[in-house]
């Protein structure tokens, strides 16, 4: 709840963000789509890229006047580069991406070269850590001609191209990639019929402004919250039937900025069931004003008043001289935490954080402010951590509990509790009965997220090494990056799961599914 | 029963329950400690004077923790006044106001404690079928439903063996090779360095419990673990048997995450001072049960007698992976059924 931004706040981006997203994406510059998507990971980023990006003919070429296509030109645009796509993938099938590039792309590129002059190799370098280029599907040809921003094209923007198939480890193929996520971060995707706050949210999404399952279903709520306020039921139409449909593509926007996190989908499907059965008799206003109330009452029930409950029963189970365990951030372990400080009781935490999120630095800053005795490493000791620091218990959160009782939850997670079961630390996962899901899976593989490979890669500043690393690393043939978001937990790993329900062992997880959800 | 009559009589809202709690355990040598907290409860909500539902409650509240102070590990007496306050809440949001739930509860207390009585009778007769002929049973200190399931078996019939460990510190195992042998079951007691020796001869090993936990674990009498390790090296099945108001909201991760501290492990460097330590303890228990009471003691329980002094016996905590299932007169449960079962319970 920490990570969830107030509504005000909500609202302000919401009147800017949607104009300027539009604004970065609309020339058909190849430079702009990388460059918004840059402004985003890295501010710093930003006042080097903007000049570059203007001295860049394509993106002088594009007038001013197109900054605010309408969204029947969005919609054309759009067609034009999903058919492109599909001749290019044709196209890349027949010649297996080797240097005889040819086709539409073929000629813009020494001419883009020349122009770029001597600036963008560096710029270029930035781009390329920054995750612009690898996902370009003409990446070999480029490369091979040392073109920096050589996926120019007049006719395709390679920001749209995924990434070459040989680009992608084989058993995640199946997954969602993060062009989507690109489009939408870019403004291509057309946000008629989208309410401006569902936009800000989706936006912060992808950025991980909004990040954790529970930050998201509170933010989601409070973005459907307004969308059903500035909402009027259609003459003829009556809002207990047409309201569900008015949010069906809201919630496909933010399903395609991230997948919805299982508390958000437990979420929409409650609200579906609440707007259908909103009363007939009552008027408009009536029952906008019903549900608006209801959604504060979930939001204060399923995640405030659950998330307190959670943290005094999780404090409760910390004892004087505990050697606490925790794996990146959880808002409810870091409640918990809190609360039994609070309590006085004198317990010493060892935060463990991976690449490329590290969100356990927060939690460490946090707690050490708080006065808590806290240690922070990678995750790469913690065989020594857990082997030589008397570690007591090991708290984890939860991105969903599945119905067989495994734990889905940030990758690593399972790495951490596999250890914990084998010096025989209890296990305790704290969870939301929100997050909870009859859904069954047995590995990490069948449903996951991929997260831009570029977080894997270090920049040249970050790393100071001039070359080598993983930059570039398009280029080099046989090399593949995966960058998943979630690891499954094997509930044999898992001790106790403390819901606001009370401390259950894995295998009660269906049966407080059934319960919180009435069915 | 006869002073709670004098009590609501009177009109005097002073209810001895811990007095009357500690005469069930005294006058009856077959009743648990949750079923007497559940009848000095109902005894209570008779003798309860209360006009609002707050009032009402928090007088049932503190009679609930006067008993559970009064003893030094309450696991399944707390586990009885939980179940029993769950009750009565329930009641009360069923029926209301105050005065017709406290005429419900008044005549469903007492089918309450007599359905706790039966479940006895229930579990032994859903369980008999584990024992059969020319079986070896191996038990561990002594429980109540275990016998009567065993007692049970010997009724109908069937020829088997029993191997009782000494179970000390208590060294109840002694007292029930006393009661098996009086019904002519061949019983043989080891003293608890033996439990591994005796695993091999045994077909099953039975063992009671204190409580029975949410993960589907037990806290029974000190021994317990040991005895489920031992089983499940020795690949023999381990049954717990339990009465269902013995299940507690109690989610311990470890031996040392009990809601009490027990002196179990001591260090000396001193021999004598180990003694002297040794002794003083010893007269201390002593001291806790009057003289009279020691004296009348006949045929009730030495346990039970200790019991109602608050000199409870040592337990330790047994994981559910080593439990192969909990025989409760709800059926034969497998240890993750019990949070099932606490959750129906509970919500």
């Amino acid at each position: 709840m920490a990570d969830s931004k107030s509504p005000p706040k909500t609202l302000d981006v919401v009147v800017s963000s949607p104009k300027s997203a539009s604004s970065e994406a609309t020339p058909q510059s190849p430079a702009n789509p990388t460059n918004a998507q840059n402004k985003q990971q890295s501010g710093k980023q930003k006042g080097q890229q903007q000049p570059k990006a203007a001295s860049k003919p394509d993106a002088a070429a594009a007038p001013a006047g197109e900054k605010k296509l309408s969204a029947k030109e969005l919609k054309e645009q759009k067609k034009a580069e999903k058919q492109a796509r599909r001749a290019q993938a044709k196209g890349d099938a027949a010649k297996d991406g080797g240097p005889a590039a040819g086709g539409p792309e073929g000629k813009p590129q020494p001419q883009q070269q020349k122009k770029g002059g001597n600036a963008p190799q560096k710029g270029g370098q930035n781009q390329n850590a920054q995750g612009g280029q690898q996902h370009r599907k003409g990446g070999h040809q480029q490369h091979h001609t040392q073109g920096p921003s050589a996926g120019a094209s007049k006719t395709v923007d390679p920001a749209f191209h995924h990434l070459d198939s040989t680009k992608e480890v084989a058993l995640f193929k199946h997954l969602e990639d993060t062009k989507k996520k690109r489009e939408i971060s870019d403004g291509l995707v057309p946000t008629e019929g989208i309410h401006p706050s569902v936009i800000a949210l989706g936006l912060k999404m992808i950025t991980y402004d909004i990040c954790g399952s529970v930050a998201r279903l509170v933010a989601t709520l409070l973005a459907f919250k307004q969308v059903i306020l500035d909402y009027t039921t259609p003459p003829g139409a009556s809002l207990n039937r047409d309201l569900n449909h008015h949010l069906s593509p809201q919630i496909q926007y933010l399903n395609a900025a991230r997948p919805n996190a299982t508390a958000v989908r437990n979420a929409i499907r409650w609200l579906k069931v609440e707007i259908s059965s909103s009363p007939i008799d009552i008027t408009d206003s009536e029952a906008k004003a019903r549900l608006t109330d209801r959604i504060d009452a979930f939001i204060q029930e399923k995640v405030m008043a659950a998330g307190r409950v959670i943290a005094e029963s999780a404090a409760e189970k910390i004892r004087d001289g505990d050697v606490i365990v925790t794996y990146a951030k959880s808002a409810v372990v870091q409640a918990a935490l809190l609360e039994a400080h609070k309590r006085g009781k004198k317990f010493k935490v060892c935060v463990i954080d991976s690449r490329p999120r590290f969100e356990g630095r927060n939690l460490a800053r946090t707690l050490g402010t708080a006065g808590i005795d806290t240690q922070y490493s990678l995750i790469t000791s913690l065989n020594y951590i857990m082997t030589n620091m008397n570690v007591t218990k090991v708290f984890l959160g939860a991105h969903a509990m599945l119905g067989n009782g495994y734990l889905y939850s940030r990758v690593g997670t399972a790495m951490v509790a596999m250890m914990a079961k084998d010096t025989e630390v209890p296990v305790i996962v704290l969870s939301e009965s929100i997050k909870f899901t009859d859904r069954v899976q047995l590995d990490s593989i069948v449903q996951n997220e991929r997260a831009p490979e570029s977080e894997l890669v270090i920049s040249a500043e970050e790393e100071g090494d001039a070359s080598g690393g993983l930059r570039e690393w398009e280029k080099v043939k046989n090399l593949q990056l995966l960058n998943i978001l979630y690891d499954v937990t094997p509930a044999s790993y898992i001790n106790t799961i403390i819901t606001e329900y009370g401390s259950l062992p894995p295998s009660s997880v269906p049966v407080v599914h059934r319960l919180s959800t009435g069915t | 029963m006869s002073e709670v009559k004098k009590a609501s009589e009177g009109g005097q809202p002073q209810f001895d329950i811990l007095k009357h709690y500690t005469n069930l355990l005294l006058t009856d040598s077959e009743i648990t400690m949750p079923v007497a907290a559940i009848e000095s409860l109902v005894a209570l909500v008779d003798a309860c004077q209360a006009t609002t539902v707050s009032e009402f409650i928090s007088i049932i509240e503190g009679g609930s923790d006067t008993l559970k102070s009064s003893v030094s590990n309450a696991i399944s007496l707390s586990a009885g006044c939980d179940l029993f306050m769950r009750y009565i809440i329930q009641t009360l949001g069923n029926v209301g106001d105050i005065a017709s739930c406290r005429d419900y509860l008044r005549n469903n207390g007492r089918l309450f404690v007599q359905r706790a009585k039966d479940a006895r009778r229930r579990i032994a007769l859903l369980g008999v079928n584990f024992v059969r002929d020319g079986m070896t049973v191996l038990l561990h200190a002594f429980s109540r439903v275990v016998i009567a399931l065993l007692l049970e078996a010997a009724e109908r019939g069937v020829r088997f063996k029993a191997i009782v460990t000494e179970s000390r510190p208590s060294g109840l195992g002694k007292r029930a090779a006393r009661v098996l042998r009086d019904k002519g079951i061949p019983v043989s007691v080891v003293s608890d360095s033996a439990t591994g020796y005796a695993m091999g001869k045994c077909d099953l090993v039975l063992v009671g419990a204190e409580g029975v936990v949410e993960n589907g674990g037990i806290i029974n009498a000190l021994g317990t673990f040991q005895l489920a390790i031992l089983a499940r090296s020795a690949k023999k099945p381990f049954y717990v048997v339990a009465e269902s108001h013995k299940f507690v909201r109690l989610f311990p991760l470890s031996q040392y995450d009990l809601p009490f501290d027990q002196d179990i492990i001591t260090y000396f460097t001193d021999d004598e001072e180990a003694a002297r330590v040794e002794k003083e303890k010893e007269e201390k228990k002593l001291k806790n049960i009057p003289e009279a009471l020691a004296r009348n003691d006949g045929g009730i329980g030495g346990d039970n007698l200790n019991r109602a002094w608050g000199e409870r016996p040592l337990v330790d905590f047994t994981g559910p992976e080593f439990i192969t299932a909990l025989i409760t007169e709800n059926g034969v449960l497998t240890p993750g059924a019990v949070s099932e079962e606490l959750i129906r319970i509970w919500h």
